[in-house]
């Protein structure tokens, strides 16, 4: 007998495929560690699996999907915090790492490092990103704001150096 | 450019952008199929439960079955858990010795089901973390900061054996003592984080604990007591993160705090004027004139949890130039509520004194309620003895309290770092 089609789980599935590398991308950068966040994705997609039956809004399966992630990256990054060890991230692949510009994203709250994470690395807009945390867009604006300050006094300060 | 394409493109080089990495869906389906039993099949289970039952009373003790349940013998039946981890030192430079010293880290949970749970956590003799969480948040809260209160251990081990939700993992020989990895879930939100207990395979005593596979901790107390017996006393404060016990029906408030640097005193003289005490590294130090001198001051969070009074009023010098610091140091007194934005900012960290407590890589947020007390997130970058999966310099980052003034110092490396701590000296 064949089983009935689950068009959540394919919407899921669907969602997993187009957007793993932002995912990945978001969360490693959460986590702090390439392993933690690939970690954290898989972790959140088993929870929505698990549980999608319970979820109420289809449209807003995407957002879902990214809280889910962003939780589970903040987990690992508890964890990792809590363990003690501290292994450290990736560096680019492309490029030298930035110590000064991680050093300011680290170093900023963690409402506008994660607004910066979903603008800059999934792409999300501030409709997408208030989803997503929660808060209201003109919050989202005015923290990427503030966030894009900080990150740039670190920049100039680099800069004037050279 | 635009100022934003530079700001997007610095961000973005922080963290590879995985294009080619296509996940693993079927490793997504095969995790999420293993779900603990649904209600439906709780007949099942219960059948199985009493299966499994009789034939480990068939076998236990004299077989190899039953090690679960010797493990749950050795904990007592009080409803008060106490578990006391030692996690790995964390290794500070010693400024009067002039040498590395390792000072242990230990984190203790209370549980009371009638309560909640308790966690303290300490370096050396100073407690930099203390969490209350009301029974109604444990121990699946999340608080806004991030906290985690990963009292798994004291909340949920001796319940998850009762509840037959612990499974036996692997024996193996774990720091010098043959052990049974006794592992089991705790739900926090989206996941359930897999801890393990390590029993000791002849006394089945805890001896370690792990989590999601994570760095091995040391137990060295899991012990019950009577109901109301356990410490549930604040210690001199509580902290961001955590909840008083008059505020235990609150929800806790937003987390982090800002800083404004702002202008202030331009000259030693000025400096010494505006803190009693004031330390510097003399006009020049190593190749590096004495550039600036500014103050900093961090204003109180709008709606903080529980939190005395602000602030965080000091002054940063920098040795350099106008526009770089090479070599900077952070002064501020009686250190309340903030959280850091800056390198060059200080630790919110209160070691013993005499000790240069050192970063390793970037310095992280940290929270300061009052004296003597923290909320460190980033606490284990203060290790230096993990080897890093990509090797870096030693980071020339620590921080020190000195006749009451907390000290943050950046330099180029470790050896200035010290060179410097070492030459902190009151402006004449």
């Amino acid at each position: 007998v064949a089983r009935p089609r689950d068009e959540l789980l394919e919407e899921i599935e669907l969602i997993y495929r187009r957007r793993h590398p932002a995912f990945l991308r978001v969360a490693v950068a959460i986590a702090g560690d390439v392993q933690l966040g690939a970690d954290a994705v898989q972790d959140a997609f088993v929870g929505i699996v698990r549980s999608r039956r319970r979820i109420r809004r289809r449209g807003a399966l995407e957002a879902f999907a990214w809280r889910a992630v962003v939780n589970a990256a903040r987990d690992r990054r508890a964890a990792r915090i809590e363990t003690d060890v501290l292994p450290d991230a990736e560096a680019p692949s492309d490029a030298e790492p930035d110590d000064r510009v991680r050093h300011a994203i680290a170093l900023l709250p963690e409402r506008q490092r994660l607004v910066l994470f979903l603008r800059y690395f999934a792409d999300l807009d501030y409709e997408a990103i208030a989803r997503v945390m929660r808060i209201r867009p003109g919050t989202v604006a005015a923290a990427l704001n503030t966030a894009r300050a900080s990150v740039k006094e670190s920049l100039e300060r680099e800069e004037a150096a050279v | 450019m635009t100022v934003v394409d530079e700001v997007r493109a610095a961000v973005e080089r922080t963290v590879p952008d995985f294009r080619d990495h296509e996940g693993d869906w079927a490793a997504v389906l095969a995790s999420a199929q293993q779900r603990p039993l649904r209600p439906h099949r709780w007949a099942i289970a219960v059948v199985a439960a009493v299966v499994a039952a009789g034939t480990l009373a068939l076998f236990w003790p004299t077989g190899g079955d039953g090690i679960l349940e010797r493990a749950r013998a050795v904990i007592g039946n009080e409803p008060v858990v106490h578990v006391v981890l030692r996690g790995a030192p964390v290794r500070v430079y010693d400024l009067r010795r002039h040498e590395y010293r390792n000072l242990p880290q230990t984190r203790e949970e209370w549980y009371d089901p009638e309560l909640g749970a308790h966690l303290v956590r300490a370096i050396g003799s100073r407690v930099v973390e203390e969490l209350f969480l009301p029974k109604q948040y444990s121990p699946t809260a999340r608080f806004p900061d991030g906290t985690q209160p990963y009292a798994g251990v004291a909340t949920a081990y001796r319940a998850a054996l009762d509840a037959g939700r612990a499974s036996l993992g692997a024996t193996e020989t774990v720091r010098g003592h043959r052990v049974h990895w006794i592992r089991f879930g705790v739900d926090f939100h989206w996941r359930a984080a897999q801890h393990e207990v390590a029993v000791d395979a002849e006394t089945f005593e805890p001896r370690f604990v792990r989590i999601d596979r994570g760095p091995v901790a040391t137990v060295a107390a899991l012990e019950t007591f009577p109901s109301g017996t356990g410490d549930f006393e604040p210690g001199p404060v509580a902290l961001m993160g955590g909840l008083r016990p008059g505020h235990l029906g609150r929800a806790p408030g937003p987390d982090l705090w800002s800083g404004t640097p702002s202008t202030g005193p331009r000259t030693p003289d000025e400096a010494r004027a505006s803190l009693r005490g004031a330390l510097w590294l003399g006009a020049r130090f190593h190749d590096l004139p004495l550039a600036s001198i500014r103050e900093v001051v961090h204003p109180k969070r709008e709606g903080a949890p529980p939190v005395g009074e602000h602030l965080v009023r000091g002054l940063e010098l920098c040795y350099g130039s106008a526009q770089r610091c090479p070599v900077s140091l952070t002064l501020a007194t009686h250190i309340t509520a903030t959280a850091f934005r800056s390198p060059a900012q200080p630790w919110p960290f209160d070691p013993e004194p005499g000790t240069l407590v050192l970063a390793e890589r970037q310095p992280g947020v940290g929270y300061t309620i009052r004296d003597g007390a923290y909320l460190t997130p980033r606490l284990a970058d203060a290790r230096i003895d993990v080897e890093p999966v990509l090797p870096r310099p030693e980071p020339g980052v620590g921080f020190l309290v000195r006749d009451g003034i907390y000290v943050t110092l950046v330099a180029r490396d470790r050896p200035e770092l010290i060179a410097a701590a070492e030459a902190l000296t009151p402006i004449p």
